[in-house]
């Protein structure tokens, strides 16, 4: 019997006996002592594009493909030891199983897709998916924290958008802004993380992620996935001999090694109350970490010289590269509770060392050569392209009554402010990421701007209504509205809608050709 | 000296009038009297009339509550901090214009030494335009004179059937009214200046709120509290308004300043008024005192005690009252005083409040919360009970909370509040780690 069809067998059985053992129960971990817990969740998200793909990008999917099937479980199982070892300890295990159903039996273009970039899509396991999720140990003593394994950590005071808080990668694959939760989107790493609160005005907390340990970046959606930025059909190329190295077998992405020089590292001091009485936190942080999104950049076949006229009748030889930047982010994270007037205002500020941009002159620099007589253009291997960024969040909470929609629970507001900077500007930065109608680039201004809003409210613990709203004041919109319903107790349902309009300008313009509404089905215990 | 019909006329309508100012001035208008043993339903709620507030009346007309009259065999008063404030604090503390706290002898002002309720309860009159404001200080006290303790607590929700609920365990480490407490004050640069209490709940059930955690600091001072909640979606603690005393509690029916036996908040914030004294019926989850064992460093634990905590109407066979209604308790005739209660943040979301609070132990037996647009709006009806500590230690500890119930009218939805049940964690005067009450201490609570 096949890996595949063994794990996909033990996947439905483990499903099954879960939701046996816990049918007919309340929503309640299946064991949930002081001392030990065992609880999980299993979901089945599925999700629609609500308009067809336009101009030229891959794959040409039709209005109403489906595009995500996604079953996921979790379980998850917490442990003090207090009793046995009478110290201050504790382990705590999740699971996790995805199974992306899209790639079997959903639409031809995707299931097209996987099949011919299949390896692309194994590397990171999109389809078929059973590992320990995390995995750690916590012992206290005194002031001293420490917790060491594989765990997720998050810095800062934004909750939409990451300003400081580049810790844990980001999963690309998954989905975007919107649509997915943060949470879901980190990817846990190993690491050490200690902490030491000395008094109410002074702590420290830091972290260590040995790179010999583990190295992940974040992933990058391949070509013909749902998540990836839209962009040509490669395989047109490929069929004209072209071969292209962009996730696919000549796997040009320059993953970090996995040795200590890949390690991360953060440092953070606490400093509550150092503006004044009890109403104020101040932090400060340094870490050194990887940048999400990898560098690019075109380069021709090592050795073969850009003047070289053999690249035309041998035009296989372009590749595309990847590299993921280490950077050093320079953090200050402060929030203010204004108590007379029941009003929080945090936020955080960032320096970026480091940062990746795309100047096409430079990371794919065209160079001209005389051909009997003729000027022809050639791709000539380019260079990867950093910029020192300042970004800002900037966060304002308030739950306001609202009587007349919610006689039970205020409404929550919560308004965001991103800002971005960039240090050295070159007017010729762009995002390469093609308009596929135009297949022009937005450009990237000095100046970024993002402006995020999201309204919640609650109706007898059952009924939730979120909206999330982001602009661009270059004119661009994205709106996701979202309805949860606890149904029979661990059931919930949930419907989204989500849209983006208005001009292609980064950073969620790209999600323009992927207008979707999408369903869930969850069931915790 | 011969009476003329017309002064004897005069002197019957001056009696009559007497009786009547001195039925109207006896401060108790019940209408009707009920023994123990008496079963109260919906066919013979008046015989209750007078004795509980109006809205409680109403529910037993519907037949949502019965009451089963009964008597206990200890007195509620005999509490260890009540006894200690007679003994420690006659004449000694009064409070400032501004509300606080101030011991007369030293002339400190929110001192954080006093053992005992503050105000000695005999010496409390309500003819005293302080007396309000002093009652409400005792009843704060009493609860955070419960001492640093734990205890796992359940949160159960129901509208016209019962829907689900939410447990935790809860942990609070106290700085001031017992002496053990008091040694904790060395830990204020942890906490800040004035410290009073430091408490934390973690939620385990549901899954979906499964690792959700709050930590709160209350200070003695006019500092504003300190809340902060853990949220495992976003992988951090926040700062969380202090306002958000009065905000709903992981969605239930209470606010934080309902959870503490019906007062958990800073008297000094609201305009408290005195009502009236009155016989009234206060319920209780049984007529004899629970006791304490003793556990290691002076913890009292009640784990292995088996003692009768509410039974809620969504549990009882054959019941057809409101699910969150108690079916097991019995109801006993107490003194009451009733106090209204006023806040003075515009942002506090309650309006008018109505607690009547027991003359002898403090503690509050009926709370009636209106809103602000002055429509009445929750009802809560606690279930009370009296512990006892273990032999050779003549402390008497209040149990609250054995199936309390706060009742939406508007949204017809209640929560009934469980703090502990027999066989599970419930412990008094832990010797806490003040560590655990910091940030890094809800570090390790976190995912």
């Amino acid at each position: 019997m096949s890996r595949k069809i063994l794990g996909i067998s033990f996947f439905i059985t483990a499903i099954t006996a879960i939701v046996f053992m816990t049918c007919g129960q309340s929503s309640a971990a299946i064991y949930n002592t002081d001392e030990y817990s065992l609880t999980g969740k299993v979901e089945a998200k599925t999700a629609f594009f609500t308009g067809g793909a336009h101009g030229n990008t891959c794959p040409q999917y039709d209005a109403w493909d489906m595009f995500k099937q996604r079953n996921l479980a979790y379980i998850e199982w917490t442990h003090d030891l207090q009793r046995l070892t009478g110290l201050d300890l504790q382990y705590h295990i999740v699971g996790r199983g995805l199974y992306e159903g899209v790639y079997d039996y959903g639409p031809v273009e995707f299931r097209t897709a996987y099949n011919d970039n299949k390896e692309a899509y194994d590397r990171y396991d999109l389809r078929y998916q059973a590992r320990i999720w995390e995995a750690y140990a916590h012992y206290r003593t005194g002031p001293v924290n420490i917790r060491i394994g594989k765990q997720n950590l998050s810095w800062g005071n934004t909750d939409i958008m990451r300003v400081v808080d580049h810790i844990n990668p980001l999963d690309n694959t998954w989905g975007g802004t919107g649509t997915e939760s943060l949470d879901d989107r980190r990817i846990p790493l190993w690491m050490i993380r200690t902490g030491y609160q000395a008094s109410n005005t002074f702590g420290v907390e830091g972290y260590l992620v040995p790179g010999a340990i583990d190295a992940t970046v974040a992933p990058n959606a391949p070509w013909g996935s749902p998540y990836a930025f839209p962009e040509p059909d490669l395989r047109i190329l490929s069929a004209a001999g072209i071969t292209i190295g962009f996730n696919n077998s000549l796997g040009y992405i320059n993953e970090p090694k996995k040795d200590m020089s890949s390690s991360r590292l953060g440092l953070k001091l606490l400093l509550p109350g150092i503006l004044g009485g009890n109403n104020s936190n101040v932090e400060l942080s340094y870490q050194r970490t990887y940048w999400d999104t990898p560098a690019l950049r075109f380069l021709t076949d090592k050795g073969v010289l850009a003047s070289d006229p053999v690249w035309y009748g041998n035009p296989g030889v372009m590749s595309i590269e990847m590299e993921y930047p280490k950077v050093n982010i320079f953090g200050l994270s402060a929030n203010y509770n204004f108590a007379d007037l029941d009003f929080i205002i945090k936020g955080d500020i960032a320096h970026v060392q480091g940062a990746t941009v795309y100047i096409n002159d430079i990371n794919q620099p065209t160079a001209y050569f005389n051909y009997a007589g003729l000027l022809l253009p050639q791709v000539t291997t380019g260079q990867f392209t950093y910029r020192d960024f300042t970004n800002i969040g900037i966060s304002f909470e308030k739950n306001v009554w609202i009587r007349s929609i919610n006689r039970g629970e205020k409404v929550q507001f919560l308004f965001e402010y991103y800002g971005n900077y960039c240090h050295s500007h070159d007017s010729r930065m762009i995002y390469p990421i093609p308009d596929p109608d135009s297949g022009g680039y937005a450009s990237m201004g000095r100046y970024e701007h993002t402006l995020a809003l999201s309204i919640t409210s609650e109706y007898n613990m059952k009924t939730k209504i979120n909206l999330v709203t982001l602009y661009n004041p270059s004119g661009s919109w994205m709106i996701a509205p979202t309805l949860t319903y606890r149904f029979d107790n661990p059931f919930t349902i949930a419907f989204g809608y989500s849209t983006t309009f208005g001009n292609w300008v980064m950073p969620f313009a790209y999600n323009q050709d992927r207008d979707q509404i999408n369903a869930l089905l969850k069931y915790e215990f | 000296m011969k009476i003329n019909a017309r002064t004897y006329t005069w002197i019957i309508l001056l009696d009559m009038l007497l009786v009547l100012l001195i039925i109207a001035g006896s401060g108790s208008m019940a209408k009707a009297d009920v023994n123990v043993g008496d079963a109260i339903d919906s066919s013979n709620w008046q015989k209750v009339q007078g004795l509980v507030p109006e809205p409680v009346l109403e529910y037993l007309k519907k037949g949502w509550i019965k009451m089963k009259i009964g008597k206990l065999n200890f007195e509620p008063g005999d509490l260890w901090f009540i006894q200690e404030g007679e003994r420690r604090n006659k004449g000694r503390y009064d409070l400032t214009a501004n509300g606080e706290l101030i011991d007369k002898t030293t002339g400190v002002i929110d001192p954080r030494d006093f053992v005992g309720v503050p105000f000695p309860v005999s010496e409390l009159d309500v003819r005293d335009p302080k007396m309000p404001e002093k009652w409400f200080n005792d009843i704060l006290m009493v609860i955070i004179s419960m001492g640093s303790n734990r205890q796992t607590a359940c949160l159960y929700f129901s509208g016209d059937k019962y829907e689900r609920r939410i447990c935790g365990p809860q942990k609070a480490i106290k700085f001031i009214s017992t002496e053990s407490n008091i040694m904790n004050q060395k830990y204020e640069t942890q906490f800040g200046k004035g410290i009073m209490e430091a408490f934390i709940m973690r939620l385990t059930e549901p899954y979906e709120l499964h690792g959700l955690a709050t930590m709160s600091y209350q200070y003695a001072s006019n500092t504003p509290d300190k809340v902060f909640a853990y949220v495992p979606a976003l992988r951090r603690t926040r700062v969380m308004s202090a306002a958000a005393r009065s905000d709903s509690m992981f969605g239930s029916d209470y606010s934080l300043d309902d959870a503490g036996c019906g007062w958990w908040a800073k008297p000094r914030d609201f305009t408290i008024k005195y009502v009236r004294t009155q016989t009234s019926l206060v319920q209780y989850a049984g007529p004899d005192l629970v006791r304490w064992t003793a556990g290691k460093d002076g913890t009292l634990s009640l784990q292995k005690t088996p003692f009768v905590t509410g039974k809620f109407g969504f549990e009882t066979p054959g019941w057809t009252g409101k699910p969150w209604a108690v079916t097991n308790s019995i109801w006993v005739k107490r003194k009451a005083h009733v106090f209204e209660i006023y806040p003075k943040d515009p942002y506090y979301n309650y309006g008018k409040m109505e607690i009547w609070a027991d003359t002898k132990s403090v503690r509050p037996q009926f709370k009636t919360i209106w809103d602000r647009a002055g429509k009445r709006w929750k009802v809560m009806i606690f279930n009370n009970s009296g512990g006892l500590a273990p032999e050779g230690i003549s402390w008497g500890i209040p149990l609250c909370a054995l199936g309390d119930v706060i009742y939406d009218e508007q949204r017809n939805h209640a929560t009934n509040v469980m703090e502990t049940r027999p066989g599970e964690v419930k412990d008094w005067n832990v010797k806490w780690d003040p560590a655990e009450f910091t940030l890094g201490g809800m570090a390790k609570i976190s995912k």
